[in-house]
């Protein structure tokens, strides 16, 4: 069991280093924005697996990477976006993407429709988590400068 | 009173400039905005700026009260997180007053075509990111990992560079994903056919997570969210594309291979 942890730490942390280098990542937020990504594809293996509810998983995951890309960003001065991609990366449904396809290749259409609905559940729950929580800590952040003033 | 004039227009040209820059390297729409709204209230003087993610349209009131405005389109989007954050750094700093209207144009106009990563570097890397997430998607870990990591590299590696070879680098998006994907099937249903070994499951699924939309996605549902909902609309529809375009190049590969007999 341990070792697939492993795998997947390992697997995740490089592949995230080099998916920043294609995405022209500034050097400053390379290792720690790829460290980021690999905690948070081990939320969604630990609780996908002690849970085992796919978009439960998925749900916390994407929170965990939302909340420590704003940390992130406010600690290091940087905007956002920069952590942010990094650390979706490896829950981005391909597996989902390649499932549905195959479905449609082998003309199973009760296959592609429920995993066509699967795919595109997961990325909503990514991106709209993501989003939230976005907004909200921009919205906190703009009232206190509000304040300020 | 020219002077003045020849001020403002400048100050124009700068704001459009971080709003290109921001737009085509996948930042946010309400941050490009904020940028070439920030840039010209500092220069004093009161802007609207409409930004989409196909082209930007900036009006500026010069000293005399009279409106000028400048549109431009966008034909390449891409992801350079680098460019959007020292964007974001300069007209930051411009606004705090540490750096003069010129000095911001030129290090914006550097910007525009700085390289932080060369060409090969990009390769080699998107190369060794399919290597890793093959081995991720690994149902079990034995030594034929190893070999779907080395075919993924290759594939993910080969179709890169064809995909920015410079004769389709100024062609469509959809186009170059369909071909990239292609040929990433290709490659790997060959190889998997020829030697007898390896898991094409997981080498493809490696192989196709750099060409995934996941980021377009997560920046739609952001501007959405966030009330530009035309951006968001605009940003879903090209999501939609690049996956069509990803599931099409790898399923004309596979319902090939079936109708000549291979088993997948």
């Amino acid at each position: 069991m341990f070792i697939y942890y492993l795998r997947d730490f390992v697997a995740c942390f490089g592949a995230t280093i080099f998916y920043c280098i294609i995405m022209q990542l500034p050097k400053k937020a390379l290792w720690i924005s790829s460290l980021s990504s690999a905690l948070t594809y081990i939320v969604y293996r630990v609780i996908f697996l002690s849970i085992s509810s796919e978009y439960v998983g998925y749900l916390a995951a994407s929170c965990f990477a939302a909340l420590s890309a704003e940390i992130l960003a406010r600690a290091c001065k940087m905007p956002a976006t920069i952590f942010i991609f990094p650390a979706v990366i490896p829950l981005v449904p391909g597996l989902g993407l390649y499932r549905t396809m195959l479905c449609l290749v082998r003309s199973d259409m009760s296959g592609f429709a429920s995993e066509g609905t699967k795919t595109l559940i997961i990325s909503g729950i990514i991106a709209v988590t993501v989003a939230v929580v976005n907004a909200f800590f921009r919205s906190i952040l703009k009232r206190k400068t509000v304040a300020k003033e | 009173m020219n002077n003045c004039v020849e001020n403002t227009d400048l100050l124009l040209d700068t704001a459009q400039l971080a709003a290109l820059i921001v737009l085509e390297s996948g930042g946010e729409t309400s941050r490009a905005e904020e940028i070439a709204t920030i840039i010209c209230k500092s220069g004093g003087r009161d802007a609207e700026a409409i930004v989409l993610p196909t082209g930007a349209f900036l009006t500026v009131k010069d000293c005399e009260g009279k409106k000028i405005s400048a549109a431009a389109r966008i034909k390449i989007r891409g992801v350079n997180l680098y460019k959007v954050e020292r964007a974001n750094a300069y007209s930051r700093s411009f606004s705090a007053g540490k750096i003069t209207l010129s000095e911001l144009y030129e290090n914006l106009t550097k910007l525009r075509s700085s390289i932080l990563y060369s060409k090969t570097a990009v390769i080699l890397a998107s190369g060794l990111s399919a290597a890793l997430f093959a081995l991720l998607f690994e149902p079990t870990i034995n030594l034929i990992c190893l070999f779907d990591m080395l075919v993924a590299f290759g594939a993910t590696a080969l179709s890169q560079w064809v995909g920015m070879s410079s004769r389709l680098k100024n062609s469509y998006q959809f186009t170059v994903t369909f071909l990239s994907s292609f040929l990433i099937a290709l490659i790997t249903i060959a190889t998997v056919h020829f030697s007898g070994i390896g898991n094409i499951d997981s080498i493809i699924i490696g192989s196709i997570m750099p060409l995934l939309p996941g980021l377009s996605f997560t920046n739609a549902i952001r501007d959405t969210v966030m009330g530009d909902l035309i951006s968001g609309t605009i940003r879903v529809v090209e999501t939609l594309l690049i996956a069509i375009g990803i599931a099409g190049g790898v399923g004309v590969v596979l319902i090939a291979y079936m109708n000549m007999g291979g088993t997948i």
